[in-house]
């Protein structure tokens, strides 16, 4: 029995001496995506948006939303078709027409979007607001008629010149497109009867459109660090101009495991920010440079909770 | 006359032959001095502080005992009857002195009180013709008592009788000479020392080891148990980020601990101890890598260079067992007190690592990543531990109980401190340890 028990001590300690390690990977899904939908859903106010219901609108009409911004629809009756479609929609024969009037007039906006202030050939232009107009008939989406636009005012109390209208396309991550039309400087009578400085925009698609001005200084490439583990499919990564509204995004490269933009105006203060999810926790890094040439910014991101992540966006 | 004082010499010559006289009160002192083996005197150089102290201690718990057993001593009743017989004897010389002798002391209560000495002169003494009379026979020592052949002390018994009833002052043998001296050369029967082991009042059993007739032996241990390593992580060079994620990432788990010892037990109750000791201890090791990266790469014939073809971003979760074992050879010193079948041994002293082994994972002091150290798959950057560990100091109290004479099964709690850190003194952080083990074991002695 004493040697049994003796045998048996011996036998736990050389089971107990023959742990083996452990080393497992547990694959993360990826979470830019739901990222973006997280900070388009939490960041921006929701006076924001404004939708308009309008019934057999036989009229013209002017839409102003809270903070100001104003659409005029005139000649609402050869003013919209079918999206896909040359198929008419007159307003005065739609009982449910909506007009839902998106304004991103700050960088939090821009970033809590998916938006960014870059045009074609990755040149970087300022914004001096941004507005989205839907139109839906009966839950039908609308486009305007070709050849007919829509005046929208967005209010600015200093307004300067040289802004051109630049139009989106759905897909977000496209640059935008700059327009021939220019941006004008107007004063408009609000809806309180005070006069209201800002930009005109003649727009001729639905969708989004901005006024910007391109950055004309030389720029270079810059890159951000961020430690391992954080890539495109789980960071987003934005350079935020300081003072300025110009928000750039970085792409990740792998083989460098940098993410980069490689036109950056040099000499301008700027805030890398980077916001990740791994799992269930959220990452944020976010600092203040000034653009050099061919710079990379080493980046540390903190853990912090999804509430903080939130405001700290609010706050760019 | 002559013949008379001759007749009279030779009686006494006669019956005092193997009687046995108690010594005054102030020879023991002498006696117990003499009959005490002188210590061999260590180099002071050989003994920790902790040793000496517990060494002292053990020392003054052994003279309270013998403190206790001189108190019984001195309460202890003399045997009236065998003075009385002497008494009698010398009075009346014509009595029957070969009259068989039927003396048992009772040792179970130490106060004979019937016994008659054995007086018999040599030449009459059919059992002993020619050898030292045997006297008293303690039942614990009885020859003739075959139920305990193997009990421990009591080697010899030892007639006692009082001063009061023999005046030794008016025997003109023993007059003004020492009792001793002169009963020796009066070929008296040798004064047996009064042992402590004899007036023990419990029955020995007999599965003791009789260290009072064997007083120096050789015991050889073998042992195993748990252990507790307890660490301690302190930063030397205010890195307490690295201190931080140390001790976040690394926890305390099983250990253990074997030896095989010798030891001499000299003087009955002092023990030299050496041997070889193992101690294992072992630490987990947890981190979790939450930014962890897997590429799938693709190697194309004719380029070098992989195609990246796949990345996955999660979490890595590592676990290593941080093994550390130290061999020592263990330099000890003990006293030792027993009781029947069981006793304590309080031991203290130093060992000298001969071999510190180690493998793992701990996070990297450059890197902060975790890096393996030892083994063949090493990572660390820096040297983070040193070779040998230093000199620890210890101490253990064992308890033991005797199977059989030469056997004994024992349960020895054990502390033991390395004097320094295990880690180099380049690294950021002090790590040690002081170990606490329960040593199950089994002893051999010889």
């Amino acid at each position: 029995m004493f040697r049994l028990r003796w045998s048996y001590g011996l036998l736990l300690l050389a089971v107990l001496g023959c742990r083996k390690d452990v080393e497992t990977f547990q694959p993360y899904a990826p979470s830019a995506s739901e990222l973006g939908s997280l900070l388009s859903a939490r960041v921006p106010s929701t006076a924001a948006v404004s939708t308009f219901s309008l019934s057999n609108l036989a009229t013209d009409k002017v839409l102003e939303t809270a903070s100001g911004v104003q659409v005029y629809l005139v000649d609402t009756d050869q003013l919209f078709e079918k999206e896909g479609t040359n198929v008419v929609v007159p307003c005065s024969t739609c009982p449910d027409l909506k007009i839902e009037v998106t304004e991103v007039t700050d960088k939090s906006d821009i970033v809590a979007r998916g938006l960014h202030t870059v045009g074609d050939s990755n040149k970087v232009f300022e914004t001096a607001g941004m507005v989205r107009i839907k139109a839906t008939c009966g839950g039908q989406a609308l486009e305007l008629m070709s050849n007919r636009n829509l005046k929208v005012h967005i209010p600015n109390a200093n307004t300067t010149a040289d802004f051109w209208v630049f139009e989106q396309n759905t897909e977000l991550s496209k640059p935008w497109l700059i327009t021939p039309r220019p941006v004008y400087e107007a004063e408009w009578p609000a809806a309180n009867g005070s006069i209201q400085e800002g930009y005109e925009l003649l727009i001729t698609q639905l969708g989004w459109s901005a006024a910007g001005k391109f950055i004309e200084d030389p720029s270079s490439s810059f890159c951000v660090q961020l430690p391992t583990g954080f890539g495109e499919q789980n960071t987003l990564s934005y350079v935020v101009f300081k003072d300025r509204q110009i928000v750039v995004p970085l792409e990740f490269d792998l083989g460098k495991n940098l993410f980069c933009f490689p036109k950056m105006p040099v000499g301008y203060l700027v805030q890398p920010v980077a916001i990740s999810k791994l799992g269930e926790s959220f990452y944020l890094g976010k600092a203040q440079t000034e653009v050099g040439t061919n710079a990379v910014f080493p980046l540390n991101n903190q853990i912090m909770t999804e509430e903080a992540v939130v405001n700290i966006i609010k706050g760019l | 006359m002559e013949n008379q004082k001759h007749h009279l010499d030779e009686i006494f010559h006669q019956r005092l032959h193997n009687a046995e006289v108690p010594p005054p009160p102030f020879v023991w002192p002498a006696v117990e001095q003499a009959l005490q083996p002188k210590r061999r005197r260590r180099p002071i150089a050989f003994w920790w502080l902790t040793a000496a102290g517990t060494v002292l201690l053990g020392a003054v718990a052994l003279w309270a005992l013998n403190q206790q057993e001189a108190a019984q001593l001195s309460a202890f009743t003399p045997p009236v009857a065998i003075g009385s017989t002497t008494e009698q004897t010398l009075d009346n010389p014509a009595a029957p002195l070969e009259q068989p002798t039927t003396a048992n002391v009772q040792s179970e209560s130490f106060q004979p009180k019937s016994a008659t000495r054995p007086t018999t002169p040599r030449q009459h003494n059919p059992l002993n013709a020619g050898e030292r009379p045997v006297t008293y026979s303690n039942t614990n020592n009885n020859p003739s008592n075959p139920s305990n052949p193997s009990a421990e002390p009591v080697a010899e018994a030892t007639p006692v009788s009082t001063p009061a009833t023999l005046n030794i002052a008016n025997l003109p043998l023993l007059s003004g000479e020492n009792s001793i001296s002169a009963a020796q050369k009066a070929d008296m029967p040798t004064l047996k020392p009064f042992k402590s082991g004899a007036r023990r009042k419990k029955v020995q059993p007999r599965v003791c080891y009789d260290f009072n007739r064997h007083p120096s032996a050789l015991l050889i241990d073998v042992y195993a148990g748990p252990s507790i390593a307890q660490r301690s992580l302190t930063s030397r060079q205010d890195d307490e980020p690295y201190l931080k994620q140390r001790l976040a990432t690394e926890s305390r788990d099983l250990a253990f601990n074997a030896g095989l010892r010798a030891s001499l037990m000299f003087s009955r109750n002092f023990l030299l101890r050496t041997g070889l000791h193992y101690d294992q201890f072992t630490e987990v090791f947890e981190y979790i890598d939450p930014t962890s990266v897997t590429y799938t790469l693709k190697f194309t014939p004719g380029n070098p260079i992989p195609d990246t073809i796949g990345v996955q971003y999660g979490e890595n979760y590592l676990k290593t067992y941080n093994r550390y074992g130290a061999l020592d050879i263990p330099l000890m010193v003990g006293v030792e007190m027993r009781s029947g079948r069981s006793g304590f041994n309080i031991n203290a002293g130093i060992s000298a690592n001969v071999l510190f082994w180690k493998r793992g994972a701990i996070i990297d002091p450059q890197t902060h990543e975790p890096a393996r150290f030892g083994g063949k798959k090493e990572t660390i950057s820096e040297e983070v531990f040193r070779t040998r560990l230093s000199l620890s100091a210890g101490a253990t109290v064992q308890w033991y109980w005797h199977v059989t004479p030469h056997t004994r099964l024992f349960v020895e709690p054990s502390f033991r401190q390395v004097l320094r850190p295990v880690t180099l003194q380049s690294h950021s952080v002090d790590q040690r340890y002081s170990i606490l083990g329960l040593r199950l074991g089994y002893t051999m002695i010889f």
